[in-house]
């Protein structure tokens, strides 16, 4: 059946009678760093400001919206390379909080749950950390490089869940073993949450050395990094840690779901390990860490869906095989040049 | 802190940044001071020790040799004919011990396996360390640098925990008055309280590319893997 072109949009914006969301994040490095170019130190940092500094200037976040667990509760200002530093992006500080779980949890009950309701979103990172099993998926711990905590993830879940109002939940989360938490009977997964992890249940997490020998990184390199995280940020911003140009767009959008995040770490050649995705209510294809999406200069000829806070285009079509539902919690807004051509199927919920 | 209200005051942190960088170059430097060398050739260093004040070395093909700081050469004492190979050697008291890739725990008094533990699958061991009680070792991935690369510690009884996770390439550990000595392979020094498990970065050597740690009161050893050399380093 042949679907027509069913109107033209007369109007630049639909306004939802919803109140104004707000979206948070919360990024969680349980290590510090205390040097440059070491393992399993130097990227609870580097991680960790890059994972901040995509949120901040590419993912439409603010510094007052973003919750940042490290360390001691202070920025590592003593690396040698600029890119990490705070000030090379023009602020003072990034971290918020220590990251003792005592903190942690009192922070998320105390402060950050009591902040988010039915109308927000909240995207959850952490960054880099340790886990381990004993012998299922259910068993999984949390260990901190920088404390001797190990913490069971059932109270991990349990401290996270006490945030319980939210539209949309975005869980990225890079251990070993950090599969547990995307399967078996404990698990973050519910209907309005998807959760991406570095690894499979029952497998380690490793870091990509650009340069390496014999499965050891080169000494003396400023771009250590956890691979998952280097696949992950490198996607959301475009550009990876060297500087070069990094295409997570799978479907020729110009925007990143967090179905095609998933896709890119499991099929990238930097992954050792096998990431793994917890996806009950199957919003992953049309859900992002950004909110704020812009959709311009894209042609669109198959199945598309967002459901997200903002959506603006700018010369966009949607071919005369193109199924497109923009979901907007708030507003779409048809700055220019919107076509949708005869045969196409557009629903705006 | 991040202060939430106003996040470009970025003068004040300038400074630090200045003042921090000064002092981590310049502590990196003059924390040890390298006083004497020994050439070891034809044998590959797997671990080093000191047991009676005389530097022992274990070498890939289960030999131990003894570095004699006197006469300044280096003597074969004895080989373990095991069909596992060694990977890590210690001493406690006048008794040697040895780790092997399987996770055998073995004393030098012919009398078997002294503690054995489970070593995961895809994983192998790497130096040995004691104190009274504890052993410890580098569980290391066979895939190289892992997230779970991890110094375990292994009671009398044989069982194992998660002492602390590795930084960088492990290339040494040994004890010394209650800490835990770590080498990595830059030649960065980290050092752990063996009951609260908190470490502190202490220094960086003027060498990289080693091999093997021991110390004895305000000397460190360790071997060279360019120069082939074992190398007495001055703790200052």
């Amino acid at each position: 059946m042949i679907r027509i072109l069913f109107f033209i949009i007369a109007f630049s914006f639909i306004l939802k009678d919803v109140a104004f969301a707000e979206n948070y994040a919360i990024l969680i490095s349980a290590g510090k760093a205390t040097t440059d170019d070491l393992f399993n130190n130097s990227e609870f940092w580097y991680d960790l400001i890059l994972a901040y500094e995509d949120l901040i200037n590419n993912q439409n976040y603010t510094h007052d919206n973003v919750f940042v667990f490290y360390g001691d509760g202070d920025d590592w200002l003593s690396s040698n390379y600029n890119k990490y530093k705070p000030s090379y992006y023009g602020w003072s500080s990034i971290v918020d909080f220590d990251n003792k779980w005592s903190t942690i949890k009192d922070t998320l009950k105390n402060y950050i749950a009591p902040l988010i309701n039915n109308n927000d979103n909240l995207h959850i990172r952490w960054v880099v950390g340790h886990g381990d099993i004993i012998s299922s998926p259910d068993d999984y711990s949390a260990y901190w490089q920088n404390r001797s905590e190990a913490i069971a993830e059932s109270v991990i879940i349990n401290a996270f869940d006490q945030i319980s109002n939210y539209t949309r939940r975005k869980i990225l989360w890079m251990t070993c073993h950090s599969g547990c938490l995307a399967k078996g009977n404990v698990n973050f997964n519910n209907s309005k949450t998807t959760i991406i992890t570095s690894s499979d249940w029952d497998e380690a997490s490793y870091p990509y050395c650009p340069y390496s020998s014999n499965g050891y990184c080169i000494n003396n390199f400023v771009d250590l990094h956890a691979e998952f995280n280097w696949v992950i940020t490198s996607s959301l911003s475009g550009i990876d840690p060297l500087g070069n140009s990094y295409n997570g767009d799978q479907n020729n959008d110009d925007v990143i779901s967090m179905q095609e995040l998933y896709n890119v770490a499991d099929t990238s050649s930097v992954m050792d390990s096998d990431p793994q995705i917890g996806d009950n209510g199957s919003i992953a294809n049309k859900i992002f860490i950004n909110e704020d999406l812009v959709l311009e200069n894209v042609d669109l000829s198959n199945n598309y869906e967002y459901w997200v806070e903002n959506i603006t285009i700018r010369d966009f079509t949607i071919l005369n095989n193109g199924n497109v539902i923009f979901e907007p919690n708030v507003k779409i807004i048809i700055e220019k040049n919107f076509e949708a051509k005869v045969g196409c199927f557009l629903e705006i919920k | 802190m991040k202060s939430r209200n106003n996040k470009n005051n970025i003068l004040p942190k300038l400074l630090i940044i200045l003042i921090s960088n000064c002092y981590l170059s310049t502590k990196a430097q003059n924390n040890f001071e390298i006083s004497k060398t020994w050439e070891v050739q034809n044998h590959e260093v797997v671990d080093i020790t000191i047991k009676n004040d005389q530097l022992l070395l274990l070498t890939s093909n289960n030999e131990i040799m003894q570095l004699d700081t006197v006469d300044n050469y280096i003597k074969y004492l004895f080989i373990l004919k095991k069909s596992s190979k060694l990977t890590g050697l210690t001493s406690i008291n006048n008794d040697f011990y040895f780790i092997d890739d399987k996770g055998n725990i073995t004393k030098n008094d012919n009398n078997g396996t002294f503690k054995q533990f489970r070593i995961p699958k895809n994983y192998h061991t790497e130096f040995l360390a004691a104190n009274d009680s504890l052993f410890f070792t580098c569980l290391l991935n066979n895939n190289g640098l892992s997230y779970s690369n991890r110094i375990v510690s292994i009671n009398k009884s044989g069982n194992d925990t998660i002492f602390a996770y590795i930084q960088g390439s492990p290339v040494g550990i040994c004890i010394k008055e209650g800490y835990l000595w770590y080498l990595a392979r830059q030649g960065i020094i980290i050092m752990y309280d063996i009951k609260s498990k908190e470490w502190t970065q202490i220094g960086e050597l003027p060498i990289s590319n080693v091999f093997g740690l021991a110390l004895i009161e305000d000397l460190l050893f360790t071997y060279d893997l360019n120069t082939k050399q074992i190398i007495k380093i001055k703790i200052k």
